[in-house]
């Protein structure tokens, strides 16, 4: 079985020494970081399009290019 | 009443029948009683509590001396818990306050810079500031002097202090807007409301001088004249200047003065509860995991 | 009924009872052997109903191969519950062995609250940024620090003070003859040695803090005897290039930090 076999090879390498663990989630911390952002930031920019400032900064720069 | 009802009741809970034993004589129950026992109690309840809510209710008259509008809920497209502001209607908004709300109410805590990426470029926030003129100084020769306004600037104020503010204005000092929003009942509602709500006075009502009648005002006369009207002024992205579209819009720029944090609380809302959701699941499974020790056993004692 | 261990050579249990100590439900007093028992349903809240409990009479303890050893009860009446709810999935066959399944169970568990931990850290990092960035400039500070000049205002020969950070800004707009005239200083001369070159970024435009580094005075502009700035508190003189040449001043006037953004203006802080 590969799933059992991969949770084997995780807890071996990883889960059994607490420092390991702990670097484990450390570096786990610096990944979730960056992606759960992001991800986030890109739920809350698909939910409001279209009304964000850098939505509709490009209109303002026209029309303000348009007046002069 | 309660203390006759109480008194018979414990009489009667403490006269043990001889026929049950002990045990079971301090227990009151409906389980032991017929279905249609039961459904004439519960409506009897239901009847009686009925009756004085609608006594209750009834007794709550209008008075027309009192009549005031509430505002109507309306559907802001920021009013959801992940919406964020439309920033093309602060902008609006902003081109409205200060062509028209300006000219009597100030804006005391608000700085240009904090227009820079909300709904303007740097320079054209820097444009709008050098608009204005701000006493500055003192200079070298400790005199104050004019300057044309920075992004580091305030709005400016249309008048020196408050009692020039009164004099003007009939007595009546127009609040200061930045936190107008949260500072009423009904906030953007209510703003939305009272300016697009200027009416003839009903039969009944006289209106002083200098005073004007709106229903969505507490006490019916507002010090305010109606200030908003059709093509009052013109949007430069070519938005047709409407009454309402021009309260609307005024009223979303007043949200967003009052939190210009408005759309990244909505932001971090989004990342707070998702994250407490997962470590909420998490907690829970290592609560069982930790407690199934103690759950899955049976202890029997022993006489 | 459970297994009862019988061998021929001895009987080690001869006797099966039910399980009195927990009656079931009915409180009929069931005869073990010759003492009664009493109806458990009784409370027993007095010494006189603790003692009817008791058995009575001399005990008597009997050992031998052919006596009764032990008595064992039948658990017959006692329900365990259904503990399934708390049994994981791979562990509820009772005919596979557990332990096949030990190592994912456990990785499970531990990658469980390795996520937890991780989300945990994220919210704690967050927490701690915005804690911390509070004791950061608040942005009134920062829209403050940072002054933009436009050079044009400045004519040729001028010294022109703004107010920055709280203390007063030279920005002095030099003649070709002063640049000439600072350029071409004697170094072994001067008391806090440095070059013009170090201490401007483009020759005409000198850009100065106007504290006198005696003792904080405003220094007069184009005056003293170098023709840069002269301090009236002590009678420092500096000259175009804003170093001390003679007075009771130690150092040279200080330097802020700037850029040109462009060729009009000048960004300092």
């Amino acid at each position: 079985m590969s799933l059992s076999s991969l949770a084997n090879t995780a807890y071996q390498k990883v889960f059994r020494k607490t420092s390991s663990f702990a670097f484990g989630i450390l570096l786990g911390a610096f990944v979730f970081e960056i992606g759960f952002d992001r991800v986030s930031n890109y739920a809350f920019d698909y939910i409001n399009r279209g009304k964000l400032y850098k939505d509709v900064k490009d209109k303002f720069a026209a029309g303000a290019s348009e007046e002069e | 009443m309660a203390a006759i009802v109480g008194r018979s009741s414990r009489q009667a809970l403490l006269r043990a029948r001889s026929s049950i034993s002990c045990q079971n004589a301090g227990f009151v129950t409906f389980k032991n009683q017929s279905t249609g026992r039961k459904i004439a109690l519960a409506a009897a309840g239901i009847v009686t509590t009925g009756g004085i809510g609608l006594a209750v209710a009834l007794n709550q008259s209008v008075l027309a001396g009192e009549l005031e509008l509430h505002p109507p809920k309306y559907p802001w497209n920021h009013s959801g818990y992940l919406d964020a502001l439309d920033v093309t209607s602060v902008r609006r908004g902003y081109f409205v306050y200060k062509q028209v709300c300006a000219a009597c109410h100030s804006m005391n805590y608000m700085y240009y810079r904090n227009l820079v990426d909300a709904f303007m470029t740097e320079d054209e926030a820097k444009a709008e500031a050098a608009e204005v003129q701000v006493v500055d100084g003192p200079d070298e020769e400790g005199k104050m002097f004019e300057r044309p306004g920075k992004l580091a600037d305030k709005f400016p104020n249309p008048y020196a202090n408050p009692e020039a503010a009164r004099a003007a204005n009939n007595g009546a000092l127009p609040p200061d807007l930045t936190f107008i929003v949260p500072a009423r009942h009904g906030g953007e509602d209510y703003i939305f409301s009272l300016l697009t709500g200027y009416c003839d006075p009903p039969a009944g009502i006289t209106v002083k001088e200098d005073v004007h009648y709106n229903p969505y005002f507490p006490g019916g006369t507002i010090g305010m004249a109606q200030a908003l009207y059709n093509e009052i002024i013109e949007y430069d992205d070519g938005t047709p200047a409407t009454q309402s579209q021009l309260a609307k819009d005024v009223s979303t720029f007043l949200r967003w003065t009052s939190e210009i944090e408005h759309d990244t609380r909505k932001k971090t809302a989004i990342k707070t509860l998702s994250i407490l959701t997962l470590l909420m699941v998490i907690t829970y499974y290592f609560k069982r995991h930790r407690w199934t020790v103690l759950k899955s056993r049976k202890l029997t004692s022993q006489k | 009924m459970i297994n009862v261990p019988k061998t021929s050579m001895m009987s080690a249990v001869s006797l099966i009872v039910p399980n009195v100590t927990k009656p079931v439900v009915k409180s009929v007093a069931p005869t073990v052997g010759k003492y009664l028992v009493p109806p458990a349903k009784k409370a027993t809240l007095t010494s006189y109903s603790m003692s009817l409990l008791t058995g009575k009479g001399a005990m008597r303890v009997t050992s031998g191969i052919a006596s009764t050893a032990q008595i064992r009860l039948a658990h017959t009446d006692l329900r365990v519950p259904d503990f399934s709810d708390y049994r994981r999935d791979a562990v509820k066959d009772s005919n596979k062995p557990t332990s096949e399944s030990a190592s994912s169970r456990r990785a499970f568990t531990y990658m469980v609250i390795g996520a937890g931990s991780v989300a945990t850290a994220y919210a704690a990092k967050n927490v701690v940024t915005m804690f911390v960035s509070s004791m950061s400039a608040s942005a009134d500070v920062l829209a403050l620090a940072k002054i933009e000049i436009k050079l044009a205002d400045i004519p040729e020969g001028k010294n022109a003070t703004f107010k920055w950070r709280g203390k007063p800004l030279f920005v002095r707009h030099r003649t070709a003859e002063e640049i000439a005239a600072e350029q071409a200083v004697d170094l072994s001369q001067l008391r806090d040695v440095q070059h013009d070159n170090d201490r401007v970024q483009k020759e005409e435009w000198l850009i100065l803090l106007g504290v006198c580094t005696h003792l904080g005075c405003v220094p007069i502009a184009n005056a003293g005897d170098y023709g840069g700035y002269y301090c009236p508190c002590h009678g420092s003189h500096y000259d175009a290039s804003g170093r001390i040449r003679k007075g009771p001043a130690p150092l040279n006037l200080e330097i802020p930090e700037y850029v040109f953004p462009d060729e009009d203006t000048v960004l300092v802080g």
